[in-house]
């Protein structure tokens, strides 16, 4: 919604859900490192902090995780999936303050330099030299470049698609993680409950994500009857449309939205938010705009332009009305923000 | 999210979900046995353990 | 038919029924994080009974000998512990040259108190011990007896004496393997940590056949399970075990 680069366009829902999460995070520090003072007393502080960054971190990371499945299953998850970035930012803050110190700790005052030695001191190819420090080590820069472009900014520069997949790379760093987890700290802490955590983590993840595709695998599937004049492609009837309620379609692989307004005006609009391709045939019309409903991005449906100040835009398609009632859409779309006459039923 | 995203983040989950749960029972599974003996003749008496 | 309630980021108030389940939800995963913490908390029992008086720096007089290991045989026992390791700060042993230059000596030194339940050792501040001459007490001048308790094999595990006997704690197993390699491999004494059955602990230092360092040789052995054959003296306090390095061998799984 920037027409130019702020750090962090706070809102009154972004500040609660920054103090919740700040505070959640605190008590989680406290709970882990309270207990563990009282007890394990002469257990070593450096070690007891850097257990605790690191176990905050990956409960925290799993909670990121399980996210975007949840939204996809219940619409009800979307608020937390608006401010997903600030859970990713402060897990990699958490991760950092974890690094730092086990560096300083295990790796710093000796005969290497500190960050060889992270690579090379505990390096062989047998059970019990497993590098599972360099695992970490890389875990911690895929999420550090995440962290890095996790602001609009590079969003816009990286292109979307582009950014998105960069930001795919976080289940990389989950398997390096689980690799850094199981062949360091689980070969010594080895109560049961601790393997049995993490697998229930991995088996909760992977569940949701299957879950999710499993219970959204028809809404993809393309429009396949094309209209006597070729250029068109049937998409429905226009008793399936309801008013102010948007429909999803995909054509060729592309998401479209159709929408019936104003009582008797039917657009169509490329069914992808420019901001982050979030699926704008899932949102609501509100404000004489289709909403995204990820971050509230909007578009008017007649030309796919933002309001006023906004300058983002999306291609349209040009619409008709068979005289079956049904309503085609011309495959090829226009320019993004070109208008287009709406169909009247 | 476009199409090409949720197969990809299936194929993600058909993967790395298996991969790590290996990860992890395998490492589990092969964790190094520390012996036990008992006490060498001569050494100092040895106190509480940890 | 009325739309479900839709969530706008930047809205100031999202519809109520969302504000309820987003509440429901965040007080959801507060209470698993929480659980997280007390359950993993809870789980951690490797630690062992060293300690590390750090920030106490005390003064310490006794008889330094440069072998086995650079050790101060102190006139102020600490318990029934009258011998010390020395070492120095960070991941370094005690300087060879001032071992040398004052073997057998009575000195005073500063240094901070390293001790768990069996062994002692003091991290000395550099450029702090001072010869006190050769005046003293005859009988505290002579180096500890040693007396030879045959050969014999022993497994355990090879660790740091500095990290494992209370710098760091724990200073043993797969967590600090990389930490004791470079501890050893910068001259802290190396010792064969072996435990009994009902989990009781024992320490061996680690030397050579004549009683030279082997550091070099045994870092690929450290932090794991292993056997090793040798003969076993005991010098003063401590149980010192002179080994082949050749002659360690990791345990089958």
């Amino acid at each position: 919604m920037s027409a130019s680069y702020k750090a962090v366009g706070w809102n009154a829902f972004k500040k609660r859900h920054d103090v919740v999460l700040i505070l959640s995070v605190l008590l989680f520090l406290a709970i882990f490192i309270g207990i563990g003072l009282l007890r394990q007393p002469k257990l070593t502080l450096e070690i007891l902090l850097m257990r605790a960054f690191a176990i905050a971190a990956i409960t925290l990371l799993h909670v990121i995780l399980a996210i975007g499945p949840l939204a996809r299953i219940d619409r009800r998850w979307l608020p937390l999936l608006y401010n997903r970035r600030h859970l990713g930012v402060t897990m990699f803050v958490l991760a950092l303050a974890h690094s730092v110190l086990a560096i300083i700790t295990y790796h710093t005052g000796s005969d290497l330099h500190p960050i060889l030695s992270v690579f090379v001191s505990d390096a062989g190819a047998r059970m019990t030299a497993v590098p599972f420090q360099a695992l970490g080590f890389l875990a911690l820069v895929i999420l550090f470049i995440m962290a890095a472009t996790s602001h609009d900014f590079w969003l816009t520069n990286l292109t979307a698609p582009v950014w998105k997949t960069l930001h795919m790379s976080v289940y990389v760093a989950y398997v390096l993680l689980v690799g850094h987890v199981a062949f360091g700290v689980l070969q010594s802490e080895t109560a049961a409950l601790n393997t049995t955590l993490m697998g229930a983590g991995i088996l909760g993840l992977t569940g949701l994500h299957l879950f999710a595709a499993w219970s959204q695998r028809n809404i993809d599937n393309d429009i396949e009857t094309t209209a006597d004049d070729s250029e068109y492609a049937v998409v429905c009837r226009v008793a399936d449309l309801e008013e102010n309620v948007p429909l999803g379609a995909s054509l060729h692989g592309e998401r479209l939205a159709l929408l019936l307004y104003e009582g008797n005006k039917v657009s169509c609009v490329s069914g992808v938010c420019q901001h982050q391709n979030g699926p704008l045939a899932e949102g609501q019309f509100k404000y004489g705009c289709l909403t995204c409903p990820w971050h509230g991005y909007q578009y008017k449906p007649h030309d796919g332009t933002s309001p006023e100040p906004f300058t983002e835009k999306i291609p349209t398609f040009d619409v008709k009305i068979d005289d079956q009632d049904r309503v085609l859409v011309r495959k090829h779309p226009n320019p993004a923000g070109t208008p287009v006459e709406p169909a009247l039923i | 999210m476009q199409r090409y995203h949720r197969k990809r983040h299936r194929l993600m989950w058909l993967l790395l979900g298996p991969l790590a749960l290996i990860l992890l029972i395998y490492a589990a599974v092969n964790r190094p046995q520390w012996p036990t003996m008992q006490a060498s003749p001569g050494e100092a008496p040895t106190q509480e353990a940890p | 038919m009325p739309q479900e309630p839709f969530f706008i980021g930047w809205e100031s108030k999202a519809p109520v029924s969302l504000r309820e389940f987003v509440r429901r939800a965040t007080i959801l995963f507060i209470a698993f994080g929480a659980t997280v913490a007390a359950i993993t908390s809870m789980t951690q029992r490797t630690t062992g009974s060293g300690t590390f008086d750090f920030g106490n720096v005390q003064s310490f007089t006794g008889l330094l000998l440069r072998h086995p290991v650079p050790l101060l045989i102190s006139d102020a026992p600490i318990g029934d512990k009258r011998t010390f390791y020395l070492v120095n700060p960070l991941k370094h042993g005690f300087s060879p040259d001032v071992a040398a230059a004052l073997h057998l000596q009575k000195v005073t030194l500063e240094g901070t108190l390293i001790q768990d339940n069996l062994d002692a050792m003091i991290e000395v501040v550099p450029d702090s011990v001072r010869s006190l001459g050769d005046d003293g007490d005859p009988a505290t001048a002579l180096p500890p007896s040693s007396s030879s308790l045959g050969a014999t094999t022993l497994r355990g595990e090879i660790v740091d004496s500095k990290c494992h006997l209370g710098v760091m704690n724990p200073g043993r197993f797969k967590p600090h393997r990389a930490c004791a390699i470079r501890c050893i491999a910068g001259g802290i004494p190396p010792i064969l940590v072996t435990q009994d059955s009902d989990g009781h602990l024992a320490h061996y230092l680690l030397v050579g056949p004549d009683g030279e360092a082997i550091n070099d040789q045994i870092l690929d052995y450290i932090a794991e399970p292993v056997t090793i054959e040798g003969t076993l003296r005991r010098s003063g306090d401590l149980n010192v075990f002179h080994i082949d390095p050749a002659s360690i061998t990791r345990l089958a799984q």
